[in-house]
């Protein structure tokens, strides 16, 4: 693969790349001093890169291979730039509910970000970028049965989750009405 | 869309059965449509899932940084390289010019008489050139006129002992005070 090749083929998949490795190492920093490490890592690979059934998948299990790495080797308890986890959910009836979830910042990347590993890793590559079970026991190295699980658990916790924030939200919501009133 | 439908596939979703096409379904639905209350939740999660964490995207520079960081590690491997060859260069020919140039002593007079004075020639001639040199550094001995008017201040001290003379004053005063005192208390 020459330059020109890497350049349209490999280049392309940074933006898919950055946010795996940004949904492991939960900061942006890292995440693009790890990706900027991994395409490095595939340009000296660039002519056996065409041995690879797929490129993406391949480039995809790099990427996890090097965080995983990153967070074994330094040991730090990683803290995401941005943390909203604790704040209730307030429920108002009368806003626009579509609108106010399109702007508003979603706690569901906070709880995503509390899961294990694994389960994190899972729910990026299902539920965000939409990957078949297939592709993601490859790039996960694990089997399909085991994903499942993982899966079934994570959403069952980001649901248990988001519930908990919703039902606290509409509690505290109602008790500042009754208060004012 | 059948909420009962909805319900069903949410079963399927939490347990890990559903398939893509489904779970584009469960998207879909979510993000177009007003829910009861009690899958608000869901609604948040579903938007957040279909909105593909648009979030947590890279700055719009960050190909090109990528592309910088393989063409200065290529750079630097290509400059590395080059260092090597040119430092091989560079002891070859310092290895070439030690080869060729014998630095060790000849013989240059067959007598050694003359050799001595010659020698000896050469050395005077030296030293006159180096007394030559130092005659123009006698202008600094002058430096120390300048100085001497300067030891008028140490004159001043004589004065400033006769001020202290002033100071003994105080101490008579003193005695005299304890005197009345004395005086004071015999009356």
């Amino acid at each position: 693969m020459n330059s020109e090749e890497f350049k349209n083929t490999i280049l392309p998949l940074s933006n898919k790349l950055f946010a795996f490795a940004f949904r492991i190492l939960k900061r942006r920093e890292e995440a693009e001093d790890a990706i900027q490490e991994v395409f490095l890592k595939l340009w000296k690979l660039r002519n056996k890169l065409g041995e690879y059934r797929s490129l993406e998948a391949f480039a995809m299990t790099v990427t996890r291979n090097y965080c995983l790495d990153k967070i074994r080797t330094t040991h730090t308890v990683l803290v995401e730039d941005n943390y909203y986890y604790n704040d209730p959910v307030m429920v108002d009836d009368t806003a626009d509910r579509k609108l106010d979830l399109k702007d508003a910042v979603s706690h569901v990347k906070d709880i995503i970000n509390n899961l294990p590993e694994q389960q994190r890793m899972v729910i990026h590559l299902r539920d965000i970028e939409g990957h078949s079970y297939h592709e993601i026991s490859e790039i996960m190295k694990e089997n399909v049965n085991t994903l499942r699980v993982s899966v079934s658990r994570a959403r069952t916790k980001v649901r248990e989750e988001l519930n908990k924030l919703y039902n606290n939200g509409y509690k505290e919501n109602r008790t500042s009405v009754a208060k004012i009133l | 869309m059948d909420i009962k439908r909805i319900e069903l596939l949410l079963q399927r979703f939490y347990s890990g059965e559903s398939t893509i096409e489904e779970e584009k379904e469960l998207k879909d639905f979510f993000t177009a449509n007003d829910v009861p209350r009690h899958l608000w939740a869901e609604q948040e999660m579903f938007t957040y899932y279909n909105a593909g964490g648009k979030d947590e995207m890279p700055d719009k520079e960050f190909e090109n940084k990528i592309l910088n960081t393989i063409r200065f590690t290529n750079r630097k491997k290509i400059l590395y390289m080059l260092s090597s060859a040119a430092a091989v260069v560079a002891l070859l020919i310092v290895a070439y010019f030690a080869f060729i140039f014998d630095t060790s002593m000849k013989d240059t007079y067959d007598n050694p008489e003359i050799a001595y004075m010659q020698t000896k020639e050469t050395l005077l001639f030296v030293s006159a050139k180096l007394n030559e040199g130092t005659k123009d550094l006698y202008a600094i001995g002058k430096l120390d006129e300048a100085t001497k008017p300067l030891s008028n201040i140490s004159k001043i001290e004589y004065s400033t002992k006769s001020i202290y003379t002033f100071s003994l004053f105080g101490t008579g005063i003193r005695n005299l005070e304890n005197l009345s005192r004395i005086i004071y208390q015999i009356e």
